[in-house]
């Protein structure tokens, strides 16, 4: 089962995105010019509160954002070098056609983890037969030998083999979400989206679930998107690091830089907000404020009114990254470059 | 890494079944539920005695059913003949029991093909919602709105009086209900988050409807089904009672109602009988109907 990386593009590559979901009680922006790629064997880790936008980016990745309400404005998503958004003005049969190839990439090119095991399953199918069925839909196999894949999958992701005809109610949390990893899996895809795929487990299962996965991103080199909020797993497993505030990147770079050197006000003050092994904190800091209203974003720094470093001079324009060491973006004004003052 | 073949796979959830522990499907869990439940297994046992009896009616019956008994004409049951003969002299045991054979086919085509255009249009409406949704089921609320007993008449006055133009007929009037029923139990399913982990590993649209919706949505259908087939048989003897359905020579329990009317005064055997077959049927269909509904119950589990 071993891949060969014909070429070290980025297996997804994304552009100045921005999606809209458009209610009736206004326009969410929901991301605004989200910009990053991820090389094969690259694990990113995306991290933000809730309602920060980290999902509608794995579902536009997907192209699985329900539309009405939601509306990818503008940006560019390439999937294997592919473009997947086409241009508002294009044609139904153009849309059509998309569709379709996108209907075959998923699972196949890109598939997902989603967050709650619990209802990811069809709950009266043999969960067995719900991982043939992604090897039947993409790969050119009889039946026996799907099956007989699906075997291997399930074994792979640590289930004996012979649970291949129970049903999803007999597993336990972490079982039915290694059946859905073995899902995602289950193709050899390029690109793993995991959206908190340990949120719904309890720790020791998420040490479990979380190996499967470093085991398969050293074994298959599968380039994955991580999606969380826990920067213990960022820690863990990624090499890339996002944090994402209001539907922005606010700071991206690999995981020492983030780590090490955290720049932007809001990634330190989610540091702070982290009790350390090492440090002997009596109270943690949490970042002051509520997320910010997404119906209502300002024209400058969203992170504003609830910045502990904010002068006037934010309120003059919205940021733009600045690159304090190769590779490590910041979106402050006041990052600067390593070495100058 | 083990490579067991389905077929090993099979033996050893077969030898898993008699072991301790019970492998439980969500049909196995009803199905145990309705055993438990004894007047839906009195429903079940008289819905099996009358199809067996309407399957194996050349064995079970005394006489053909168009026999003629010249001397014993409208003679009370006896020995010979245990619900009596009618005017004709033809043995009203062996007219019950081929009327089986006329009146549960009947209604069994009239709800699968209720089934299969309700049930399509019902998954369509709940799973692409929205314009189509609502054009379509604007359409099925006028439909539904024309009494059911009223557009298989004109059904059957329009296309002519046979047993397939009867079975159309009662399903024109059936659709509407079942569309709806199918659609109900389709959207209460449809929001799960299973649906969206099938769209991401490439199923389409035909596969997320008939392979992941219906299954899950399958417990209020069943029941509605059985429900409706129990009100067709009523559907199909009231046709004939009316005298649009199946024509007397043949032995359906509706005509035979029809045709002992007559002789109600002085052989009130002709009607009590074919009577008794009916309130039978339906009272099956309804005691099973109830049992389904408690033991597809999601409430109970």
């Amino acid at each position: 089962m071993e891949r060969i990386i014909k070429k070290s593009a980025p297996v997804v590559e994304v552009k100045d995105l921005v999606v809209h979901y458009e209610t009736y009680d206004g326009v969410v922006e929901a991301v605004n010019g989200v910009s990053f790629s991820i090389e094969p064997k690259d694990v990113l880790g995306l991290v933000g509160e809730t309602g920060a936008g980290k999902t509608t980016i794995a579902l536009s990745i997907m192209q699985l954002l329900p539309m009405p309400p939601s509306r990818i404005v503008q940006g560019s998503i390439k999937l294997d070098g592919e473009e997947l958004i086409l241009p508002t003005d294009a044609k139904k049969a153009d849309k059509k056609a998309m569709e379709k190839k996108m209907q075959e990439h998923r699972g196949k090119k890109v598939s997902m983890i989603f967050q709650d095991p619990m209802t990811a399953l069809n709950p009266v199918q043999p969960i067995g037969d719900q991982i043939s069925e992604v090897i039947e839909l993409h790969e050119k196999m009889s039946k026996p030998e799907a099956e007989k894949r699906a075997c291997d999958m399930l074994e792979m992701v640590g289930i004996r083999a012979e649970r291949y005809k129970d049903y999803p109610h007999q597993l336990s949390g972490g079982m039915k979400q290694r059946v859905v990893i073995a899902i995602a899996l289950a193709c050899s895809p390029e690109l793993l989206i995991a959206d908190e795929p340990t949120t719904a487990l309890d720790v020791t299962i998420q040490a479990q679930v979380l190996n499967l996965m470093k085991d398969l991103r050293n074994r298959f080199g599968t380039a994955m998107l991580l999606i969380t909020h826990d920067f213990g797993i960022v820690a863990d497993i990624c090499n890339k690091c996002a944090v994402t505030y209001a539907g922005e990147i606010v700071e991206i770079g690999s995981v020492e830089d983030i780590f090490d050197h955290p720049q932007h006000p809001y990634t330190i003050g989610l540091f702070d907000s982290i009790p350390s092994l090492t440090k002997d904190v009596k109270r943690l800091t949490p970042v002051q404020g509520q997320t910010i209203d997404p119906n209502d974003l300002p024209q400058y720094c969203s992170f504003y009114d609830r910045c502990s470093k904010c002068t006037e001079e934010c309120k003059g324009c919205s940021p733009k990254f600045v690159e304090v060491r190769p590779g490590h973006l910041v979106k402050c004004i006041f990052a600067h470059k390593e070495g100058e003052e | 890494m083990s490579k067991i073949m389905t077929p090993a796979m099979e033996k050893i959830n077969s030898r898993r079944k008699g072991g301790m522990r019970g492998r439980s499907t969500p049909a196995k869990d009803a199905w145990r539920r309705l055993m438990r439940n004894k007047m839906a297994i009195v429903g079940m046992i008289i819905i099996i005695v009358l199809l067996l009896m309407a399957i194996f009616a050349p064995l079970i019956a005394p006489y053909g059913y168009s026999d003629m008994d010249v001397i014993n004409m409208l003679s009370g049951p006896s020995k010979e003949h245990w619900f009596g003969t009618d005017q004709l002299g033809r043995d009203m045991l062996s007219r019950c029991i081929y009327g089986a054979r006329i009146t549960l086919p009947i209604a069994i085509f009239t709800v699968a093909l209720a089934c299969l255009f309700g049930g399509v249009l019902g998954v369509l409406c709940a799973y692409f919602s929205g314009q189509f949704d609502n054009i379509v089921m604007r359409i099925l609320d006028i439909w539904g709105s024309i009494p059911g007993i009223m557009l298989s008449i004109a059904v059957v006055a329009a296309l002519g009086n046979n047993m397939y133009v009867l079975v159309i007929g009662l399903s024109v009037g059936a659709v509407p209900n079942m569309a709806r029923t199918f659609r109900g139990a389709i959207f209460t399913v449809v929001d799960n988050d299973y649906v969206e982990a099938s769209r991401s590993i490439g199923a389409g649209n035909f596969r997320i409807m008939f392979k992941h919706l219906l299954p899950n949505a399958v417990g209020p259908v069943i029941l509605a089904v059985v429900q409706l087939l129990g009100v067709e048989v009523l559907c199909v003897s009231m046709l004939s009672f009316l005298g649009v359905g199946v024509q007397p020579p043949t032995p359906e329990w509706g005509s035979l109602l029809s045709t002992g009317k007559e002789f109600l005064n002085t052989a009130s055997y002709l009607c009590i009988f074919p009577g008794i077959f009916i309130v039978l049927t339906v009272l099956g269909f309804n005691l099973l109907g109830d049992g389904l509904r408690d033991a597809l119950d999601p409430r109970l589990k």
